[in-house]
């Protein structure tokens, strides 16, 4: 044992000068605040995509309401589903879209909802909202390894309790730019207006304008979702959600976008590689096939609803939704 | 499985560890190791594990032959048999589909190929860690027939020295000679002053990856393509990418030496502060030790070296330094890089600019023939880190930009140039340390004072908190 103490000095005396910077830390410091985080990347000049910044926002802001309904998934749910109509629907019953971007990955959709359970005792749904143009394999795993990093890795629960990576940004900032300052600057953050409204609206993001050329009309034709051996990623991918419900004990929901093209037999494999999904576990609440056709106009661009279009959307989820409450 | 993953650092490495540790019989060790390593593989690509025992059986059958035949003639035959099978199944895996390329740029020339319409590719996927282990068994087959070594008649210590865990996905290549005396004796479990300079280790090579490799290899990102824009990223990727490598595979080598020492196994020498060299030849008896010294045991040595008069030397060299190009991977500019090497190897010899640098000015001579060496790598590093002449060019003038019109460099391009001091100057201090006791920085550790260590811990901790990448970059030389 002495020998033990002796050879391993340094490194206990040292973790103990850690202890002791994050204690005072602890006491002097400014609080858990949204730069807190490691989703965010505070490198040199490192202009991470606004998909991460949106990411960490809605769980600064979002995450710790206490809800009935979370949504994950791409961005199809991020301008598509409007909670504030849903929650119109159930009757006091709460509905929160933590939905972003098809960059996170599925697996980033994953860790971000575990994180929202992990958070919310009072959860009883888990919704995946996609649209089918954005199966995995289409985006691999986007930056689902950093979500991993910050969200779901062993290491997130040291970093998230660690008083001094509330100034990682003031001393990147110190030494990258020479200001000590307490913001992105190399990002660029969200304005605090926008920021409530992410809160006003439960995660609804509107969107604006429309792209005629990417709409399209006739025959549907998704993205491949096999992998090098053929097997089905999309099966996988939703067995894990199954998977995490089950251990939250929450209903797993599954939602699909509407599309502006109509059923195909060129979607044949992936419908009935959903069909066998439905059949494994039909505990699983899914509403609306997964070709639903709304007309062209509903449309900014193939992935995603205009706010006309996500207003009809929401109004169906919302019918579903209570349809599943009273059943 | 990375060295950086949580899955070694807190699952893999601790439980094979001590498991190890609680193993009472020397010869549960190796048995231990071995089921450690065959997992390690496995738990990568498991269907690539009956490859690396069949290429490992192979070996160890031809090596005990070696060591009872007599007749010259059939041993020529039989270590020639290892080698090229052994270069023909990584030949396969690793330029099937470059050669096919090829052939199929080629093919108007070749009457047999004229019409045929197209050459499909292999699309083989190269198991992990293949060019290592190769060069791992083929040192053994050379060696048995050298008389060098005496061929274990034990399989388990030969499996455990093939696929030894810590060295099978990116070296250090380790030759036969070096390592399986080790693993064949009963040694001693580590003691704790050994497991506490592991854990330095470990940790040293975890904090340079996170700190200075990936924010380098961001740096090199975010210059990429902004030759125009960004006046100096040329000089910017050449620089950082030179020390990039160095901090990436150092560190690489660092967990691995440090995970080999909780099994009480040393490892030999990858690097020794290697861009402080005067000249070729020195480099490579700096730069990825254990590679360049095989190549020159097991190829420069049996082409003749340097015993067969001045230009049989530089043909040596240059096949050498080629094949060692080529070994990096399927591409022109792996084989410019080798090309290249080889012919910075036989100009020295040439002409040994270093020498007469230190006979006309003295120690300031040194330092010049230091800087003509580091330049020189550095164009290397250009090279090696190409993939086509467009980007090669572009490149190449905007560096002729910034060294003929230092001053046109933009607010911006300074900032980078501040950015990249930042990550290279401590990596530069580190070695400059070293080199003074020729030792690479992390062989001094055990000599620190208590206070140092306390202060390297601390200071590695909140480095990595405040720099250190989250999303990182795989090591480098992973994709060899």
């Amino acid at each position: 044992m002495r020998l033990f103490i002796s050879n391993f000095k340094a490194f206990f005396i040292a973790l103990s000068i850690i202890i002791l910077i994050e204690c005072i830390l602890f006491f002097c410091h400014r609080g858990v605040t949204d730069l807190h985080s490691n989703i965010l990347s505070f490198a040199f000049h490192d202009e991470a995509t606004g998909q991460r910044i949106l990411v960490n926002d809605k769980i600064d802001k979002l995450g710790k309401i206490q809800t009935d309904f979370i949504q994950v998934g791409d961005s199809s749910g991020l301008f598509g589903v409007e909670p504030n109509i849903i929650m119109s629907h159930l009757k006091g019953l709460k509905y929160v879209s933590h939905s972003c971007c098809a960059d996170t990955g599925w697996d980033g959709y994953l860790d971000i909802a575990k994180n929202i359970l992990a958070q919310d005792k009072k959860a009883k749904y888990l919704v995946l909202h996609i649209t089918p143009y954005s199966f995995p394999l289409q985006y691999k795993e986007g930056f689902s390894n950093i979500l991993y990093e910050a969200l779901a890795s062993p290491w997130h629960y040291i970093y998230d309790f660690l008083p001094s990576m509330s100034f990682r940004s003031d001393v990147t900032n110190a030494v990258y730019y020479g200001k000590f300052q307490h913001k992105l600057l190399s990002e660029g953050e969200l304005s605090e207006k926008w920021k409530n409204k992410l809160v006003s609206t439960s995660g609804w993001v509107p969107i604006e304008g429309k792209d005629t050329t990417d709409r399209p009309r006739g025959d549907c034709d998704f993205p491949n979702f096999f992998d090098e051996q053929g097997k089905s990623t999309v099966y996988q991918k939703l067995r894990k959600f199954k998977k995490l419900s089950d251990a939250h004990h929450v209903k797993l929901i599954l939602l699909f976008n509407p599309v502006s093209c109509h059923d195909s037999k060129k979607i044949a494999p992936i419908s009935a590689d959903f069909k066998r999904f439905a059949t494994r576990y039909p505990d699983v609440y899914i509403p609306f096939p997964l070709v639903t056709t709304y007309h062209v106009n509903y449309f900014h661009d193939r992935w995603h609803l205009n706010a006309k279009g996500a207003k009809i959307h929401s109004h169906e989820i919302g019918n579903a939704l209570v349809k599943l409450i009273n059943a | 499985m990375a060295f950086d993953s949580y899955f070694y650092l807190f699952l893999f490495l601790p439980i094979a560890f001590g498991i190890y540790q609680s193993a009472k019989k020397t010869w549960l060790h190796n048995v231990v190791l071995c089921g450690a390593s065959l997992t390690f593989y496995a738990l990568g690509k498991a269907m690539y594990v009956p490859l690396l025992i069949l290429i490992s059986l192979q070996d160890y059958f031809i090596a005990h032959w070696l060591y009872k035949l007599n007749n010259q003639t059939m041993r020529k035959w039989l270590v020639a048999t290892s080698v090229f099978s052994n270069l023909f199944i990584l030949a396969i895996f690793k330029y099937a589909d470059w050669f096919i390329d090829i052939l199929a740029s080629q093919k108007k020339h070749i009457i047999f190929l004229r019409h045929v319409k197209d050459i499909p590719h292999l699309n083989l996927m190269l198991p992990i860690g293949i060019s290592f282990y190769v060069f791992h068994t083929i040192s053994y087959t050379v060696d048995a027939y050298r008389r060098v070594i005496i061929p274990k008649k034990n399989i388990l210590d030969y499996l455990t020295f093939v696929s030894f865990f810590p060295l099978l996905v990116a070296g250090p290549i380790q030759r036969a000679r070096d390592l399986l005396p080790q693993i064949a004796q009963n040694r001693a479990r580590a003691s704790w002053r050994t497991i506490e300079y592991s854990l330095f280790l470990i940790l040293f090579g975890l904090a340079k990856k996170m700190v200075f490799a990936d924010n380098l290899g961001k740096l090199i990102d975010l210059c990429q393509g902004s030759y125009k824009s960004l006046p100096g990223s040329g000089l910017i990727i050449a620089l950082a990418f030179t020390f990039q490598i160095y901090a990436d595979f150092s560190a690489y080598t660092d967990i691995a030496t440090g995970s080999a020492k909780l099994f009480n196994l040393k490892l030999t020498r990858n690097f020794i502060t290697p861009y402080l060299s005067r000249s070729p030849s020195e480099f490579w008896q700096r730069w990825h030790i254990c590679l360049s010294s095989w190549l020159r045991d097991y190829l420069y040595v049996p082409l003749g070296g340097n015993r067969k008069g001045a230009f049989r030397t530089y043909f040596n060299l240059l096949t050498t330094m080629i094949l060692g190009g080529i070994w990096h991977g399927a591409g022109v500019f792996f084989l410019l890089w080798g090309i290249y090497h080889g012919l910075l190897l036989v100009f020295y010899r040439a002409v040994p600019l270093h020498t007469y640098l230190k006979k006309i000015m003295g120690k300031v001579g040194v330092l010049f023939s230091i800087l003509i060496m580091f330049c020189s790598v550095v164009f290397g590093w250009i090279l090696f880190l190409t993939k086509d002449i467009h980007t090669f060019s572009q490149q190449m003038s905007s560096i002729k930009q910034t060294v003929l019109h230092p001053f046109s460099l933009t607010g911006m391009s300074l900032q980078f140039f501040y950015c990249l001091s930042l990550f290279t100057i401590p990596l530069f201090i580190l070695d400059v340390i070293g080199y003074k006791r020729n030792r690479q920085f992390v062989e001094l550790y055990p000599a620190f004072s208590l206070v140092t260590k306390i202060c390297f811990y601390v200071m590695m901790f909140y480095l990595v908190i405040f720099f250190g990448r989250r999303e990182g970059y795989a090591f480098i030389y992973f994709q060899f």
